[in-house]
């Protein structure tokens, strides 16, 4: 598999605002951590919203096919959005 | 006909409500081989040839995390005759995507559609039909709350088994390369997909040339979509879904719902935190420190003191059992017999939380009461008898539900055997029973008349032997209840899931995860709890770690200990918090230090976690859940117990040539047993620590029953020089040591919490009571003496404060000089460290389900507390000397070697 890098333009996950939406474009990585990410539904094209951090800074909190998810920054910087 | 239903799903979906429901309580744990992960299974009400298993909740069928991996391996390998698969109908999206991973198994399936009460109450609409055309096989709407639908899928389990139904469809090219991979493999739909997917489990079967065929295909397929096949076949799925998603669902529009509200507040940045830090204080406090320790504390002194203690002395002694230990020993023994009875006919009149009422009764009576002012006390006291007497009325006179409830059919006879837990009983089987096992427990109470006069040995090894064992086992349950109850109710409500969610930056940092933070806060408290808590840890590898730690922190009977050097070293404020760092910082490096080896490499947890919505906990899942593990704390880890204080019993009352010696009359006798020969073997091993001597060693050994008795030991092998010959005769010159450690940790931290309050006299054991008041002046006379707020703080809390006892013992071992100020804090430190007491060895066995990981955790502590103890004993002694001998230089290595295991860069890390 070809390493894709990141496109001008597109951002990681843990850059966006909160409240914004975006769209998955693209999800770096590899192994459980990448299968797990994608089992949860954030797949190229699925919209995510970030709702919000948590209290210490952390985790955040995105809201993806309908469901709360909660999700490391270093794990969301593995997803590239537009 | 016999079959076996398999119950599959995403956590949260409601699986294991539905599960409850079709079981009643006719259900059985274990452990799925090799894991942690819980094997629930039980049978189909009314129909016991059904069989029905809750698999774990999983996400998908990837091959990463344990349960994902024995629910594949059950499903391929074990072919249950049907899967029901468990959808949460409000959000359809993700469920259905671990339902096109089941498709593809090729067995036969249900749909189960669960909370449509829910998807009605936001006013969307879900269409059955129309998604069984979809997905090809039966789908039943359920709401499992309101049991509605249930029927309808008791149909489909108990009828005809349907066709296996047809995967959904991926993106041509992949159908293209699946159809490919078929033709020259010869293989199923679910091998083909994982054999695409470049899935390890599968992938292993094949020879070199087809996994080059399956090679040369995957990479056409990356190509032609661009994407690599991870990312292809799971958007996939999800587009299959998505295409037929709005045919099924009707949504009413966005509204911002109830739970977005709530958590809003509960995760708030402010708010959040002062209300997580009060539902934490909550829960410790009730169950560690109230509730749950009035429970503990009765059971100590009175059940198996004077209660369980007068009636073996009246049954097998010399002296009979006075009138007043025979009622409350015939009070409890009822009790205890009955509960099973009267739970089964709470059952019956669908009471569902009533039983716990009755487990805390005799604890409210013997503790709650005496604090509360006279008036106030007597209506309580009147209310509880009042309401007692109305459960038993309502047991004997009301009918039972006519038919199916919570607990299961309606009984018909009635059952043989009258202590099952299980089920419901009927009104004629609790008029049948109530009478019976009453004359019973009071024709046993009477027993405690007989004086057999058995032998002295018989009778000291069943008294301080089995019955101290058994009781501190026993003895934990009233807390391990109350905790896990609230624990439960947490979890329940999905507050859980914020706990973590809140916590996890600050315990990422040591390579846990936020769950950790509960088995920390409760093992403040005591071990055992702690270690038991981390079965809400879902990751199997992050709970092994946290169980290891766990123990670290100092826990009610470890204050002692801290209470004694600290009187030793004339320092109490700063041992207490050299003591706190230390368990503390243990945790930390040890997280540092075990993330970075093989056996939890590999084992970053990806933190990518639902936050379920909030809802109502239900009582039957909560009960269940305590129960279950009540039930499996008593079971295991109280034959560990059992055996362990036998054996210590032996081994301390034995020489080697098997005379006894009777070390509860004659103390000092003990320098002759077993043990302290043991002790002589072992005391040059702890020479490096500073405590070469047979004594320590032997208090060490002694500690493994319960922390607390080391200060017990010291005083007994440390007899002060001019008394020592009048302790001899008479035991009861120093303080009774032994009463003190047979009562458990928890009652330790109690009696430090309540001495605080000035409420010596209920927890001191009847034997120093009169010595009360003396006690209780000298404290307040040294607490005045004491300004310093911190260690005001840790002795409020956790009553790290020597005692009169303790006071005593720390002279005689100042005036044997059997301790340096770095031999001494050398002692301390490995004694807070070291394998944990017995009591929380067998939970640490419950909870690891593995002898091999038993022994490495405990192994892990030993080792861990003599390198800390080694390195503070040799470079102090350095610090303070100024003498470096081989000692240092053997001290400075290992200094070295530890530090390179805390900062040695993680070689099992894959840079993202």
């Amino acid at each position: 598999m070809q390493e894709i890098q990141p496109k001008n333009g597109s951002l990681k996950l843990n850059q966006v605002k909160v409240g914004q939406s975006v769209r998955v474009s693209h999800v770096l990585g590899e192994g459980a951590l990448r299968q797990r990410i994608l089992d949860m539904g954030l797949t190229r094209g699925a919209e995510v919203t970030v709702r919000k951090m948590a209290p210490l800074g952390d985790p955040l909190e995105v809201t993806v096919r309908g469901y709360q998810l909660s999700l490391r920054k270093a794990e969301a910087a593995c997803i590239l959005v537009e | 006909m016999k079959r076996t239903i398999a119950l599959a799903g995403n956590p949260n979906s409601g699986k294991t409500s539905l599960f409850n429901e079709l079981t009643g309580a006719n259900q059985y744990v274990g452990n799925w081989p090799g894991v942690t992960v819980d094997r629930k299974g039980g049978y189909l009400r009314d129909h016991e040839e059904v069989e029905i298993l809750d698999l774990p909740g999983i996400y998908s069928l990837s091959p990463y995390s344990p349960e994902e991996v024995v629910t594949r391996q059950y499903l391929l390998q074990d072919k249950p005759d049907m899967v029901v698969n468990v959808v949460d109908a409000t959000n359809l999206e993700r469920n259905l995507y671990l339902t096109s991973q089941l498709l593809e198994t090729g067995l036969p399936m249900v749909v189960v559609l669960n909370m449509m009460d829910l998807v009605e109450q936001r006013g969307d609409k879900v269409n059955p039909a129309a998604l069984s055309r979809e997905l090809g096989c039966p789908v039943v709407p359920v709401s499992v709350l309101r049991r509605e639908g249930i029927q309808e899928l008791l149909q489909h389990i108990l009828g005809k088994i349907p066709a296996a139904p047809a995967p959904l469809r991926f993106p041509d090219c992949v159908e293209k390369a699946l159809a490919a991979l078929g033709e020259t493999l010869h293989c199923t739909r679910w091998e083909q997909v994982k054999l695409l997917e470049n899935d390890s489990t599968e992938a292993e079967k094949l020879t070199t040339a087809k996994k080059h065929e399956a090679e040369s295909l995957r990479l056409a397929v990356e190509e032609e979509m661009g994407d690599d096949i991870a990312s292809v076949i799971a958007a996939g799925r999800y587009d299959a879904i998505l295409d037929f998603i709005p045919k099924v669902v009707t949504k009413a529009g966005q509204r911002s719902n109830f739970s977005m509200k709530l958590d809003a507040v509960l995760t708030h940045r402010v708010f959040g935190l002062l209300i997580f830090v009060g539902v934490m204080w909550a829960v410790y406090y009730l169950s560690i420190n109230t509730v749950g320790d009035w429970g503990t504390a009765w059971a100590n002194e009175v059940l198996f003191g004077p209660v369980v203690g007068g009636w073996l002395e009246g049954f097998i002694g010399s002296v009979p059992a006075s009138a007043e230990s025979l009622t409350m020993f015939s009070a409890v023994l009822s009790m205890v017999l009955l509960f099973p009875t009267m739970l089964r006919r709470l059952h019956d009149l669908n009471r569902s939380g009533s039983w716990l009422y009755l487990v805390i009764l005799p604890f409210l009576l013997e503790y709650m009461c005496p604090h509360l002012p006279g008036m106030l006390h007597s209506v309580v006291l009147y209310a509880l008898y009042a309401v007692n007497v109305c459960i038993l009325v309502a047991c004997f006179c009301l009918r039972g539900s006519r038919g199916l409830n919570d607990f299961g059919e309606k009984p018909r006879r009635i059952r043989k055997f009258p202590m099952s837990l299980t089920g419901r009983g009927s009104r004629r089987e609790f008029v049948v029973w109530f009478p019976v096992l009453s004359v019973l427990s009071f024709g046993i109470a009477l027993l405690g008349r007989s004086t057999l006069e058995c032998s002295p040995q018989l009778s000291a090894l069943i008294t301080d032997g089995i019955v101290a064992g058994v009781g501190t086992v026993l003895g934990f349950l009233p807390q391990m209840a109350v905790l896990f109850l609230l624990l439960a109710t947490l979890e329940d409500c999905g507050y859980m899931a914020r706990v973590a969610f809140m916590m996890d930056r600050i315990f990422r940092t040591i390579g846990l995860s936020g769950k950790s933070f509960i088995p920390l806060l409760v093992s403040m408290g005591c071990g055992v709890p702690g270690v038991m808590a981390t079965r809400t840890i879902e990751n199997e590898k992050d709970r092994r770690m946290s169980v290891m730690l766990t123990c670290f922190v100092p826990c009610g009977a470890k204050l002692p200990i801290i209470a004694l050097i600290g009187a030793v070293m004339g320092q109490d404020a700063s041992i207490a918090t050299i003591a706190y760092f230390a368990g503390i910082g243990s945790v930390i490096l040890g997280g540092w230090m075990l993330r970075k080896t093989h056996m939890f490499a590999g084992s970053y947890t990806p933190f990518v976690m639902e936050l379920p919505p909030y809802h109502m906990p239900s009582g039957v899942n909560i009960n269940v859940r305590a129960m279950e593990r009540c039930k499996s704390f008593a079971r295991k880890a109280g034959t560990v117990i059992f055996l362990a204080s036998a054996l210590i019993w032996t081994l301390s009352n034995y020489t080697w040539s098997f005379r006894y010696l009777n070390t509860k009359e004659h103390e000092a006798a003990i320098e002759q047993s077993m043990l302290a020969n043991v002790g002589n073997t072992f005391a040059p091993l702890f020479a490096p620590l500073g405590w070469g001597d047979w004594r320590p060693a032997v208090g060490t050994v002694t500690g493994l029953i319960a922390k607390e008795n080391v200060v017990g030991t010291f005083g007994v092998l440390y007899p002060a020089a001019e008394d020592a010959a009048a302790q001899e005769n008479d035991g009861d010159a120093l303080p009774r040591t032994s009463d003190v450690s047979k009562a458990n940790a928890l009652s330790v931290l109690t009696m430090g919490i309540w001495r605080a309050d000035g409420e010596i006299r209920r927890t001191v054991p009847a034997a120093a009571e009169s010595d009360a008041d003396e006690t209780s002046e000298q404290e307040a006379a040294s607490e005045a003496e004491r300004p310093n707020l911190f260690f005001r703080i840790v002795n409020y809390f956790f009553g790290a404060e020597a005692d009169e006892e303790t006071a005593g013992v720390a002279a005689n071992l100042k005036a044997a000089g059997a301790f340096s100020t770095m031999s001494a804090l050398s002692f301390m430190i490995f004694n807070l460290l070291c394998a944990p007491c017995f009591a929380a060895c067998g939970a640490i066995r419950r909870e690891m389900n593995s002898a091999r990981w038993t022994w490495f955790a405990i192994g892990y502590m030993c080792v861990w507390a003599y390198v800390v103890s080694l390195l503070i004993y040799q470079l102090g002694t350095w610090a303070s000397t100024g003498e470096f001998g081989p000692g240092q230089a053997i001290a400075c290595i290992i200094a070295a070697a530890v530090l390179y295991m805390i900062v040695r860069p993680n070689k099992y890390t894959k840079k993202h």
